[in-house]
């Protein structure tokens, strides 16, 4: 198990360093400076690429990035006057990991009660009506949902505020716009595991030995349909933690989703790299917390197939 | 039966499991956010929920509180660093230049109570008013106009975007490319309240550049170019103006309050001003609805025909022109005839229909809603500019030896992408294959790619826009000189430069204005170098129960002396 891990942070490292590489090179490639702004002069320009060292060879560039990188240090961002990149991901990180945990949990929640629900339920009707709308909302991306929402619910009925303000009350809209396709997600994972669990011996047998329906449903198969919930949950947590740019400049979230998508728009190199180093390790970490727990739920799955 | 109730028992616990999970959360969210805030800024309390109680503030009888969106931070507030929008917005509420121009162009005095100019116009003297304050009470003096000016003359100062604007001042250039000393630069402080300016040359329109950031003041010792941060700290960030900072949150928000040292407070009523940032148009709009803000601007077309006859609707006329720009290195738009008769050719009235209710059409490069120095005229309603004529222009093309189009090679017409530039593309692109019968190829840019190639000269026709600096055509104008560095379609006639310095060596207003005349009419009737195409105006929506705003001579909207009524 040990050796398990080790090798996979090992190969971890090295994703990164392939990441951060390639990352480098390709924002040096795109076209377009960080400093171009309408009305700046060429030797305005020449001054600040000067400044923040861009008139550099570009492998000094990288050479100097991964140093500073190996102290710690993502460098500081290019458009926002004296702000360092580490200061942006320490403040917009955790609204963005607050609001992905929060919507992850709900969508957890909702997600496998009504993936039990389509798989118990008699009445074809149900089941059918749960399908279709878990496949409509798999389809309705969530910037459509947001907007539908901040509509609906802000202005037309004024029940919830539009404007993030992080009170208990601005989180209702964008958790619920990101927790709508999970949900979905999680709902039919459950169903086709939990309606397979349901017809095993295991169950029969916990059925004949008089056991409750209840205990049998939440305990016996429950536990056995929930593996493959864990193979996704992973990747779905790093997806839903790591910000999602739309959500958030909808409802003025001061995340990290939008600061990633703005830096590339900007040509703000800095930024760039020290979000995808940031969210790159978020995801390498995610999966491997994934398949290690994955382990430790089912014992048929071993880590280490080849020894 | 029993199904049924074990269901139903799943479902509450479940749904009880839930309930805890999310009220913790929240929890940790709402004792979190505090921390998250004061982490980007070095103040106290969450800007967010200060937004949030917009509607609250009715119930605070005494509180008079406007909530506005502005777009995302973009640059920062010191004058002499990085000043755009973000230090455009922040100024109209907390500073006070010298002086200032009304919406009707008469001057206004600021921080300046009186000023003279010597007879050979080269030594301008200013008084300061003696009660000009800072926010922490202390007084504004000369020196704190100079420390603004040397910072951003400062050759390691590599953010302050307008220190060429200075150079006018004796010294200035020298001092900003290091071959001369800060010190040698010839603005002075006479006595504590008297500032002093040596110019170079003749500047006719001086008193218009101290609307410009780098004229402002900033507090001597506390705004330094080493602290690149102070501005966003209230307590060094110091405010001349109606109102004074007291909370900056990094792209959320920052808030201002009514300035009690300010020279004009008795006359200020407005508490608190709270600036959030918004940049989604879609979320701005539903945010003003559902009245968690009060006033907006930069919004789409339609909203000023969901708006028509409301008083809520604002409509800003900037002074902005968008022009295409024909390489003068590139065959054959070299060629005179061939410019004019793309200017001819393009019904402007029908571009700007296809763009939006927002656009109108542009017949002269200096802005239609610019002032003239004359008069209380538009500069550019001063002349006649060039008329559409599609015979015409189909004429001047064969006279350049492409009769119907025949043999003209296929041009690039480059541009920035945005939705708006694509339509105009387009109808450019259809309106040049109707009249002309020429073919012209569309090229999309993001717009730091666009600003590359604008810079370095390598496109054929250009989309470009130029929004004013400050209000005099000269600011337009100057940009066409043989030797600015913002002639990027490489136009060099001497004709051209000798107007321009003939404009900037008078001293007769009148006069002045005749050459500043004869170098648009060079520019875009006579030799068609820049072809005007369009400009806009920004519209905004605005509570109608605040009154008193003002206007300046650019058009922007300023809460000095705003009110609410109940």
């Amino acid at each position: 198990m040990v050796k398990y891990i080790m090798k996979r942070l090992g190969m971890g490292l090295v994703t990164m360093f392939f990441l951060i590489t390639i990352t480098f090179f390709l924002t040096r490639i795109m076209p377009g400076s960080p400093f171009e702004t309408e009305n700046i002069t060429p030797t305005m320009l020449a001054a600040m690429e000067e400044n923040y060292g861009l008139d550099k060879p570009i492998d000094q560039q990288y050479l100097m990035y991964i140093k500073e990188l190996l102290h710690g240090n993502l460098g500081v961002s290019y458009k926002k006057t004296g702000v360092s990149v580490n200061r942006l991901i320490s403040t917009g990180f955790p609204v963005t990991l607050k609001l992905g945990l929060i919507s992850f949990a709900v969508a957890l929640v909702i997600g496998i009660m009504i993936g039990i629900w389509m798989s118990v339920t008699r009445k074809n009707s149900v089941r059918g009506g749960l399908l279709t709308a878990s496949t409509l909302f798999i389809s309705v991306p969530n910037f459509v949902l947001a907007i539908v929402l901040m509509l609906f619910f802000g202005v037309k009925l004024n029940w919830l505020p539009v404007l993030w303000t992080g009170s208990f009350k601005s989180y209702i809209l964008p958790v619920t716009a990101l927790a709508v396709y999970p949900i979905a997600e999680i709902s039919r994972l459950v169903h086709s595991s939990f309606s397979e669990a349901i017809n095993q011996d295991f169950v029969v047998m916990a059925n004949s030995k008089g056991l409750g329906k209840a205990r049998v449903h939440l305990v016996h198969i429950l536990k056995n349909a929930l593996i493959p919930l864990v193979t996704v949950a992973g990747p779905m947590i790093a997806f839903q933690i790591t910000g999602s740019f739309v959500v958030e400049n909808i409802f003025t979230i001061p995340g990290i989703g939008k600061e990633f998508v703005n830096s590339v728009n900007n040509r703000d190199y800095t930024v760039i790299m020290g979000l995808t180093i940031f969210v790159g390790g978020i995801i390498i970490i995610a999966n491997l917390l994934s398949d290690i727990s994955c382990a430790l739920v089912d014992p048929r799955i071993k880590l280490d197939k080849s020894k | 039966m029993k199904k049924i109730i074990s269901c139903i028992l799943v479902m509450i616990l479940m749904v009880s499991l839930a309930g805890c999970g999310n009220s913790n959360e929240s929890k940790n969210a709402a004792a979190d956010n505090g921390s998250a805030g004061n982490a980007s800024s070095a103040t106290s309390t969450p800007a967010a929920t200060d937004a949030g109680t917009a509607t609250d503030s009715t119930t605070a009888v005494s509180e008079k509180k406007i909530v506005t969106a502005i777009d995302e931070m973009f640059g920062s507030m010191d004058p002499a660093g990085f000043a755009l929008q973000t230090w455009n917005g922040f100024a109209s509420l907390c500073s006070t230049p010298l002086l200032s121009f009304d919406s009707e162009g008469a001057e206004v005095m600021g921080a300046a109570e009186s000023y003279t100019v010597s007879d050979d116009q080269l030594t301008w003297t200013f008084s300061l008013r003696k009660d000009g304050k800072w926010s922490d009470g202390s007084a504004v003096t000369a020196d704190d106009f100079i420390n603004t000016i040397k910072r951003a003359l400062d050759p390691e100062n590599s953010d302050s975007i307008y220190a060429e604007m200075l150079y006018c001042i004796k010294g200035a250039e020298e001092a900003n490319s290091g071959s001369g000393t800060l010190d040698a630069v010839m603005v002075t402080a006479v006595d504590e309240y008297t500032l002093e300016f040596q110019l170079t040359k003749v500047c006719p329109y001086f008193k218009k550049l101290l609307t410009l950031p780098v004229f402002y003041p900033s507090k001597t010792g506390v705004a330094t170019n080493e602290d690149k941060e102070w501005y966003k700290d209230p307590a060094k960030n110091l405010c001349n103006g109606p109102f004074m900072l007291t909370e900056y949150i990094q792209d959320q928000s920052y808030t201002v309050v009514k300035n009690p040292y300010y020279f004009n407070a008795d006359k200020v009523n407005i508490d608190t001003i709270v600036n959030v940032c918004i940049s989604d148009t879609q979320s701005t709009i539903a945010a003003y609805q559902t009245g968690e803000i009060n006033a907006c601007s930069g919004l789409p077309d339609y909203v000023e025909t969901q708006y028509a006859g409301s008083d809520e609707l604002t409509i800003w006329n900037m002074l902005t022109t968008t022009a295409i720009l024909p390489n003068m290195d590139v065959e054959p738009l070299n060629n005179e005839f061939v410019r004019e008769a793309l200017a001819l050719a393009l019904s402007r009235e029908a571009i700007c229909a296809s763009m939006g209710a927002n656009y109108e059409p542009s017949y002269t490069w200096v802005p239609k809603y610019m002032l003239s120095n004359t008069g209380s005229a538009a500069f550019s309603e001063e002349e006649t500019p060039f008329a559409e004529d599609a015979a015409r222009a189909q004429q001047l093309l064969a006279d350049a030896g492409y009769p119907n189009g025949e043999g003209f090679p296929k041009l690039t017409y480059t541009y920035p992408s945005s939705e708006k530039d694509a339509i105009l593309a387009q109808a450019i692109q259809a309106q040049l294959k109707a009249v002309l019968n020429i073919d012209i190829d569309l090229a999309a840019q993001e717009s730091e790619v666009y600003n590359t190639t604008k810079r370095e000269g390598s496109f054929e026709l250009l989309r470009y826009n130029w929004t004013a600096d400050f209000n005099d055509p000269i600011n337009y104008l100057s940009l066409y000189t043989s030797n600015s560095s913002l002639n990027f379609n490489h136009i060099n006639d001497a004709d051209y430069d000798a107007a321009i310095e003939n404009s900037n060596t008078t001293a007769d207003p009148a006069e002045r204005n005749a050459y500043l005349h004869e170098a648009q009419n060079i520019l875009i009737n006579k030799n068609f170098y820049v072809i005007p195409v369009s400009t806009m105006h920004y519209i905004g929506l605005r509570n109608s129960n605040i009154t008193g705003i003002t206007y300046n001579d650019k058009g922007e909207a300023s809460y000095t002396y705003a009110d609410i009524i109940e």
